[in-house]
């Protein structure tokens, strides 16, 4: 369903950039939200900004930054090493592993800066669905923010 | 000091916040994952290089690290033209008795030990003693007195520094003495040269300092430097001038007023005391009465005189007596000179000379007007008519000023101290007292102007060994040799303070305390500690 009102209002919030191409929300089609360059750069902010944060900490491989080994979670290179397509709960584990080092990330970064807004504040992430095959994995997750927002989305894993 | 890569990242985060406040820069931003932190694995990598470069930083680290000669502090010096002085060492002769004649050979490091004080000198170099009386290249004379034979070698202290210099006839073992199977004993040879102790970073800091701000001889800070950077083992120094009460000798006309343009720059040219031998000849003047005169550049500005005996019985210990000297002073034909109206302006300085008359019963008996070569052995400080030439020279001197260079009057100090030891089995070895009586002659010996010598900071010393207490009162005795020939004893238990006696040219800043380990009594060394230990 179409949205007919989007707001591009940031007064009084922190802006990050999306690296996602955003679907319009006043479109109720079809949608590719893949990562890709060329698109005009867009600002996000709110449950966005939140799930896209989420979604750095916990797509990023433990020790693939230089100099910053300590960010990131195991998530995806434990998955990429293999899990069998069978195994749901081996799945859910290791994702919600991952997923708790991510939320304990930003919570703590939270516990320390006051002034975000209550809807950009995560309390926790919870693995809703899960949905295993061969060559592929698809994980669908809802984050809970602190102003009671609760906002289901898939993570985008590579293939 | 240096940034770790999360400091770096959290101060760009603080920028970045700080200056544009709608941009997020929390864990997972893309603002903090694809910039600030690719941007701060440079600029700590800058920041770090930076740091390390500063030369503040790197003296402020130098100076906080435990060593006290870092190669960093010597290379910044050099930059300003000034290196660290890596000290001197004390040398000396020591001299060894025989019981009977033998031709030893000794290589260059063969050692020596001062037992009382744990004070190890080496040999200088190779050394083999001859029973000729016309020893070759590397030989040394074998003597032989009153049934003893012995012979003198040249040592050198094992460390730099001014703790090693001992007195004439300070005992010494030989650490293989086995070798030397007719050794009877070793003993200094005369007092040893004074050392000095390498340069630490905080002085070698300060010597920058001084360098770049004095180099002339306007003030006391110019003529310190100077004398420092040309003078190996020059302490410290008192300018007295124009307005000060110890210059007096601008007052001595007709009127009694100052004429401007004069000082006295009292000077302190080695650590402990140090003694030169000087070998005269006297006349006999009556029965057993002998007269020698002392030039003015026999042993110059020399401060007392120690002993005198006949050349031909060197190996004797003690001294002939002898009365107060009488002092003169005189000038060097065809040099500029200072202006001296009295023997008490020229005391300590290149201009002084003494005459001294001695008691000698000789044999066989001369007749008077009958001339003999005799040693005198005296106290001085080094470098005096060098400091003055260089004050007086074209090159250096204020042509409106008149400076005289004098030896700074010393007060002699002995000490008695007595430790209550801790535990029975304690011994002066066990609580290393050896190195006690090394820091007290230092303390003493290092003493600037003005300064008291407190018997609370000898307690502190005494403290940093592991005894139970200092038993008080510690009694000090101090011996101050005015310019006018008379002496000033000192004594108290709490603190010695130097006098304000100006008619004998005695005050705190003319004088400096002196310290010897060893009490030199009528010519003699006295088994007498003049850093008296006694534990208990």
């Amino acid at each position: 369903m179409a949205v007919s009102l989007v707001s591009s209002n940031y007064t009084g919030r922190k802006r990050d950039l999306s690296v996602f191409h955003s679907p319009d929300a006043s479109l109720a089609t079809t949608q590719s939200i893949g990562i890709s360059f060329g698109a005009p750069s867009q600002f996000c902010a709110g449950v966005q900004k939140l799930v896209q944060a989420y979604a750095i900490i916990l797509l990023t491989n433990l020790m693939s930054q230089p100099n910053y080994p300590e960010f990131g979670t195991s998530f995806l290179y434990t998955m990429q090493s293999g899990v069998s397509p069978v195994d749901t709960l081996a799945a859910s584990q290791i994702f919600s592993l991952a997923s708790y080092d991510a939320v304990s990330a930003l919570r703590t970064y939270q516990a320390t800066n006051y002034d975000t807004p209550a809807d950009e504040r995560i309390v926790r992430a919870t693995l809703t669905n899960i949905v295993l095959s061969a060559g592929s994995a698809l994980f669908e997750v809802t984050i809970v923010a602190e102003s009671g927002d609760t906002i289901p989305f898939l993570v985008p894993l590579p293939k | 000091m240096s940034e770790t890569i999360q400091d770096t990242v959290d101060r760009l985060a603080t920028f970045v916040t700080q200056n544009y406040t709608d941009v997020e820069t929390g864990p997972g931003s893309v603002i903090r994952e694809l910039l600030l932190k690719l941007a701060a694995t440079l600029h700590n990598e800058q920041y770090n290089l930076i740091t390390t470069l500063s030369q503040g930083m790197s003296i402020q680290s130098a100076l906080a690290g435990q060593t006290s000669n870092s190669p960093l502090v010597d290379q910044i010096a050099s930059n300003y033209n000034t290196v660290r002085s890596n000290g001197t060492y004390v040398k000396g002769k020591i001299k060894i008795t025989l019981s009977s004649p033998s031709t030893y050979s000794f290589r260059a490091g063969y050692a020596f030990l001062q037992p009382s004080l744990g004070l190890q000198y080496t040999l200088t170099s190779d050394t083999r003693v001859s029973l000729t009386a016309v020893p070759a290249n590397g030989e040394v004379q074998l003597y032989e007195y009153g049934g003893f034979y012995y012979f003198i070698l040249d040592v050198i202290a094992a460390e730099a520094g001014p703790a090693y210099q001992v007195s004439s006839g300070a005992t010494f073992t030989a650490v293989n003495q086995n070798y030397m199977t007719s050794f009877v004993k070793a003993e200094a040879y005369g007092n040893f040269s004074s050392g000095i102790a390498p340069e630490t970073d905080l002085q070698l800091v300060q010597k920058i300092k001084n360098n770049l701000g004095n180099s002339r001889f306007e003030s006391a800070g110019g003529i310190y430097n100077n004398f420092r950077n040309s003078f190996s083992g020059f302490q410290s120094l008192s300018v007295c001038g124009a307005n000060d009460a110890e210059m007096v000798r601008s007052k001595q006309n007709l009127l009694g007023i100052s004429s401007f343009g004069k000082a006295d720059v009292y000077v302190r040219s080695s650590v402990g005391p140090m003694t030169a031998m000087v070998k005269k000849t006297a006349h006999k003047v009556a029965d057993n009465t002998w007269s020698l005169s002392l030039n003015n550049n026999d042993i110059t500005g020399f401060h007392t005189i120690k002993r005198i005996v006949p050349l031909s019985a060197n190996s004797l210990g003690g001294t002939l007596l002898f009365a107060p000297p009488v002092f003169g002073y005189s000038f060097y034909v065809g040099q500029r000179k200072n202006e001296i109206n009295s023997y008490i302006d020229a005391r300590f300085t290149k201009y002084q000379t003494a005459a001294v008359t001695f008691t000698y019963a000789e044999t066989p008996t001369l007749p008077v007007n009958s001339s003999m070569e005799f040693e005198v052995h005296a106290t001085y400080q080094p470098n005096i008519s060098e400091m003055q030439d260089m004050l007086l020279s074209d090159e250096y001197r204020l042509a409106c000023a008149d400076y005289l260079v004098k030896a700074v009057v010393p007060c002699e100090i002995s000490l008695n101290i007595n430790l209550v030891k801790k535990r029975a089995t304690d011994t002066a070895d066990s609580l290393n007292l050896q190195q006690l009586k090394k820091d007290i002659f230092t303390y003493v010996n290092t003493l600037q102007f003005g300064d008291e010598l407190h018997a609370s900071n000898i307690v502190n010393l005494c403290h940093n060994y592991d005894i139970k207490r200092v038993d008080l009162p510690i009694t000090m005795t101090g011996t101050i040799n005015c310019p006018d020939g008379s002496s000033i004893t000192l004594t108290d238990t709490d603190v010695l303070t130097i006098p304000t006696k100006l008619e004998k040219g005695v005050t705190p800043k003319t004088t400096l305390y002196f310290i010897d380990y060893y009490r030199i009594e009528n010519g003699a060394t006295q088994p007498i500690d003049n850093i008296g230990l006694r534990l208990t």
